[in-house]
């Protein structure tokens, strides 16, 4: 599987300046609009990546087209970055339209949705609910938890308030594999659907409050099964100009670590043992958007499935870098959620072609696109790589979760 | 209107000030009736949405884009669900004395989509739907508007393949390959899209709709499906098509061959062709592109012949084998698998061509058919003439379609304005100086790509006193003379 890109980069590493790579993009034949996912639901050629390339040149010759319409485009972008993965010229449509949802979000022409979600972001900081409230049901863990560890575990909001049962799966997957860690009295929002949506000085300062909970509690390492906060504690922060200054990893590649593998196959097989061995189950791997092509970890959650889990895994038509999107990042489900579900809808389809039951994937966000696209008709079950550990090692699942 | 301020018009212009056709602004009670229609959510009058549907692939249109200077924009897009509302999309606009224009992806490199009079494109690709799979029949029935990579996948999963796979199959709908009279890439052996279409639907200029038979073939008067492969949208849209399937090939094997020159290539072509076998690919690449794209593979000043076969495993050995020797009597270097593998993998990666563009060149293609005894003169004249416009880098050209009577030539030119505004000229002065020539030659003027609106100047030296059948055509289909003006035919009104 491909390695990591280097954002607004080509594949050979050069980099070269977005104004170009949006010329480019305007004189290419559209080709990798077939993996569009926005493109595919919604058919108009206004969100292609051509399309939107096509505008960008535009607006820089024509002021008068800047509109509440223009700025939408920019939102009907499921940020997924398939196409920069597709792309012969190396074109990062994201960052070539990034400045776009900057301004519409400084000059109020950004879509409604966008701007009440940055209002309940900046008043509640967290996408859901009062952080404070999160931190509150989140306090059921703490005797999980080692006061003064090395390692922080960050649940991210998504996880928390949607998903809490993941965090007690993380919490034990740690406690089997001897990774002592910590959490925070209180979890703001890691302020990734701000940068996305254009927000960058709140996203900035969002970032500049976590950064500075996360030094004071001197650790060493941030883990999130949540890619998206891994994504920007690791590449966002710097660009928005906060240091973190401690290593970021998603929960899959730190598990997947020779020493907590070890301990992890260690527990699966004690576990086995106990309950005989049962037919080897197959299972498929959807690949976060933000983990696979964002951070390039592609293998660690397929190695942690296989010899941990014991899952034999049958790929989708598209996986790894190429693995479609679940239509889940922030601009999409804000701006539109019917083309958002179509997306999930979509992958759901590649995933039930496979014809296994299980489908894992690693961010609570695509759980949150691919489980009520699953639905309960379909007998395909969507999980967490998290739970699907835990319960191999026999550690406690689901308590919480809904 | 798409003139740029300050400046001496471009040949584009004049071009569309020579068709005239005064435009007038979209009735609000009409918009108000497409909303009706299709939904609000599907009809778009803002000034980005039309920005980037006054575009397609045709390189002006993308020069232009990239020189800042205006296209003419269509008043309002439509993207329907179905036939049904495709139909009372027409009706409407029909009445109203609108221009329709329809687009399926965008991908035409002629100007097909242009709205030069203004008017409302009718987007198909909410058509999207793989109707019917017919396994024992070998025929699939699908909605105009889908992407031929979709419906190529979903006949993938049956274990059958249409085998139509022009370069642009991810970017364009089955509309639009039957529209302009598409080839795919393994064209000769499984033909071009007329060989593939079975029966059409299709609503016509008043809106009415019309359905052909399907069936295995029939004497019954002309063919009225064939009305349509090429129309360019000018006679109606077509909604739906049932075509022809194969069964997923057991084998495939590509091989390559180095020869002395063109003509010795052209010849062994011929010689192939002539045994009725049909390699699904065979591409013969003149000295110049035979270097380019095969450097590691072919001697310098060399051609290289680039087969695929595949099908039945006996008949894939036979066609090797045939090949093979036809070949080696012609003193052709056996060259092996890998070539052909390579351009396999890498035959729609379109890497170059936008930077070539951004940089201030001025690239494009060009595709012309002739028979035997004419393409080997064809070529070289071609090549030759446009070699000698001021400007330009390179003419270079492959064959990649052929048959029994003849082949294709697939000409790419590279050039070099001394400055941006000269640039859309100089890409006008090499399309006139390689169409006549290939006229001059004996040569078809298109293969593949179609007509559209840059083209059309060329149709009355092409079909000469037989032009008039298409019009009288046009004119009992379209009376109003609304269904995309200024293509095909180059006439508005
Ligand atoms: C990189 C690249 C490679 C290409 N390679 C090939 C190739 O290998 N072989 C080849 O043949 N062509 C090739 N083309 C040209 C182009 O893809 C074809 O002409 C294709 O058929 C256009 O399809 P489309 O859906 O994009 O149509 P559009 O460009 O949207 O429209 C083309 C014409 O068809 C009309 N039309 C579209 N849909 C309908 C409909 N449903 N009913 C009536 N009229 C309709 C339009 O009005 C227009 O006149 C290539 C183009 C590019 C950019
Ligand atoms: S992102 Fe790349 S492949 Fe896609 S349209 Fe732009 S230039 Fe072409
Ligand atoms: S990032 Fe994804 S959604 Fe956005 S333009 Fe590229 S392919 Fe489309």
């Amino acid at each position: 599987m491909s390695g990591t890109r280097t954002e607004g980069g080509r594949a050979d590493g050069k980099s070269f300046d977005l104004a170009a790579q949006g010329r480019i993009c305007s004189l290419c034949p559209n080709m990798c609009r077939f993996l569009c996912p926005v493109a595919a639901v919604r058919k108009v050629e206004t969100v292609t990546p051509r399309g939107k390339a096509t505008l960008v040149g535009g607006l820089g010759r024509d002021e008068t087209l800047w509109s509440e319409e223009a700025a939408g485009v920019f939102y009907n972008c499921a940020t997924c970055k398939i196409c920069l993965e597709w792309c012969p010229s190396g074109v990062d449509l994201v960052e070539v339209t990034r400045g776009l949802r900057e301004r519409a979000a400084l000059d109020g022409s950004a879509p409604g949705p966008v701007k009440a979600l940055r209002e309940r972001l900046v008043a509640d900081r967290s996408l859901y609910g009062q952080a404070s409230e999160l931190a509150r049901s989140l306090r059921r863990y703490r005797e999980m938890l080692t006061p003064g560890a090395k390692v922080l575990y960050f649940a991210g909001c998504s996880t928390a308030a949607l998903h809490p049962g993941l965090v007690g799966a993380a919490l034990r997957l740690f406690e089997t594999a001897g990774v002592k860690a910590a959490m925070l009295e209180s979890e703001p929002c890691c302020g990734l659907p701000l940068d996305l949506l254009g927000y960058r000085e709140d996203a900035a300062t969002f970032a500049a409050g976590l950064a500075s909970a996360v030094r004071e509690g001197g650790f060493e390492t941030v883990v999130s099964g949540c890619p998206m906060c891994t994504y920007v504690l690791k590449e966002r922060y710097p660009a928005l100009g906060v240091s973190l200054e401690v290593e970021v990893r998603h929960l899959a590649e730190v598990l997947a670590g020779p020493v907590p593998a070890a301990a992890l196959r260690g527990a699966a097989r004690i576990r086995e043992a106990g309950d005989g061995p049962g037919a080897r189950r197959r299972a498929t791997y959807h690949d976060p958007c933000y983990l696979g092509r964002y951070q390039g970890v592609y293998d660690a959650p397929r190695s942690l499935l296989a010899d941990v889990a014991g899952l034999g895994l049958v790929e989708m038509d598209g996986s790894g870098g190429l693995a479609a999107c679940c239509g889940g990042a922030a601009t999409t489900v804000t701006v539109v959620p019917d083309a958002a579900t179509a997306i999930a809808g979509r992958r759901l389809d590649e995933a039930a072609r496979t014809g296994v039951d299980l489908l894992v994937t690693a961010c609570p966000h695509c759980l949150d696109m691919l489980r009520p696209a699953a639905g309960k008709a379909s007998r395909l079950r969507v999980a967490d790589l998290a739970e699907v550990l835990a319960e191999r090692v026999g550690a406690f699942p689901g308590r919480g979760d809904r | 209107m798409v003139m740029a301020e300050g400046t001496a018009p471009t040949e584009f212009e004049r071009l569309l000030a020579g068709l005239g056709g005064g435009r007038r602004p979209l009735e609000p009670a009409v918009a108000g009736e497409l909303e009706r229609i299709v939904g609000p959510e599907n009809v778009f009058r803002g000034a980005a949405a039309l920005t980037v549907y006054a575009r397609d692939s045709w390189p002006v249109a993308a020069l232009r884009v990239h020189h800042g200077r205006p296209l003419p924009r269509p008043d309002a897009v439509v993207l329907p669900r179905d036939t049904a509302e495709v139909a009372d999309v027409v009706r409407v606009l029909y009445e109203a004395e609108v221009p329709i224009i329809p687009y399926g992806g965008g991908s035409g490199v002629l100007g097909a989509t242009l709205a030069v009079t203004g008017g409302v494109i009718v987007d198909l690709k909410r058509l999207d739907r793989v109707l019917d799979i017919n396994d024992e029949g070998l025929t699939v029935t699908a909605e105009a508007g889908i992407l031929a990579v979709d419906l190529e996948k979903a006949l993938d999963r049956a274990g059958l393949t249409m085998g139509h796979f022009p370069q642009s199959f991810d970017v364009a709908t089955l509309g639009g390959l039957i529209s302009t009279r598409s080839s795919g890439q393994f064209s000769t052996k499984y033909g071009n899209i007329e060989d593939m279409l079975l029966a059409v639907e299709a609503v016509l200029p008043g809106g009415r709709v019309i359905r052909t038979k399907a069936t295995a073939r029939a004497s019954t008067g002309p063919d009225i499906k064939n009305l349509f492969l090429g129309a360019e949208g000018t006679l109606g849209i077509v909604t739906e098509a049932v075509c022809r399937v194969h069964p997923r090939p057991e084998k495939r094997e590509p091989r390559a061959y180095e020869v002395d020159d063109f003509g010795v290539g052209l010849d062994v072509i011929r010689r192939v062709m002539r045994t009725g076998l049909r390699p699904a690919v065979i591409r013969l690449y003149d000295p110049l592109e035979s270097a380019h794209s095969f450097r590691s593979h072919v001697s310098q000043g060399r051609c290289i012949l680039v087969f695929v076969f595949e099908g039945l495993g006996a008949l894939v050995d036979l066609e090797a084998r045939v090949v093979a020797e036809t070949c080696s009597a012609a003193g052709a270097r056996d060259l092996g698998p890998e070539p052909g593998r390579h351009w396999l993998e890498r035959r729609n990666v379109i890497s170059g061509l936008p930077e070539f563009m951004n940089q201030g060149l001025v690239v494009d293609t060009l595709e012309v058919a002739a028979t035997w005894d004419r393409v080997f003169d064809l070529h070289r004249t071609m090549v030759e003439r446009m070699r000698g416009v001021k400007g330009i880098i390179s003419a270079s050209a492959h064959s990649s379609h052929s048959y029994t009577q003849g082949t294709n030539l697939y000409i790419t030119f590279l050039a070099l304005a001394p400055d941006l505004g000269s640039a859309e000229s100089l890409y006008y002065r090499i399309w006139e100086t390689a169409m006549e020539a290939c006229l001059e030659a004996g040569g078809t003027i298109g293969h593949h790509h179609g007509i559209g609106l840059h083209r059309a100047r060329w149709m009355p030296a092409e079909h000469g006193e037989a032009l008039e059948v298409l019009r009288r055509l046009r004119r009992a289909l379209d009376p109003k003379g609304l269904m995309n003006p200024g293509k095909l035919f180059g006439e508005v009104g």
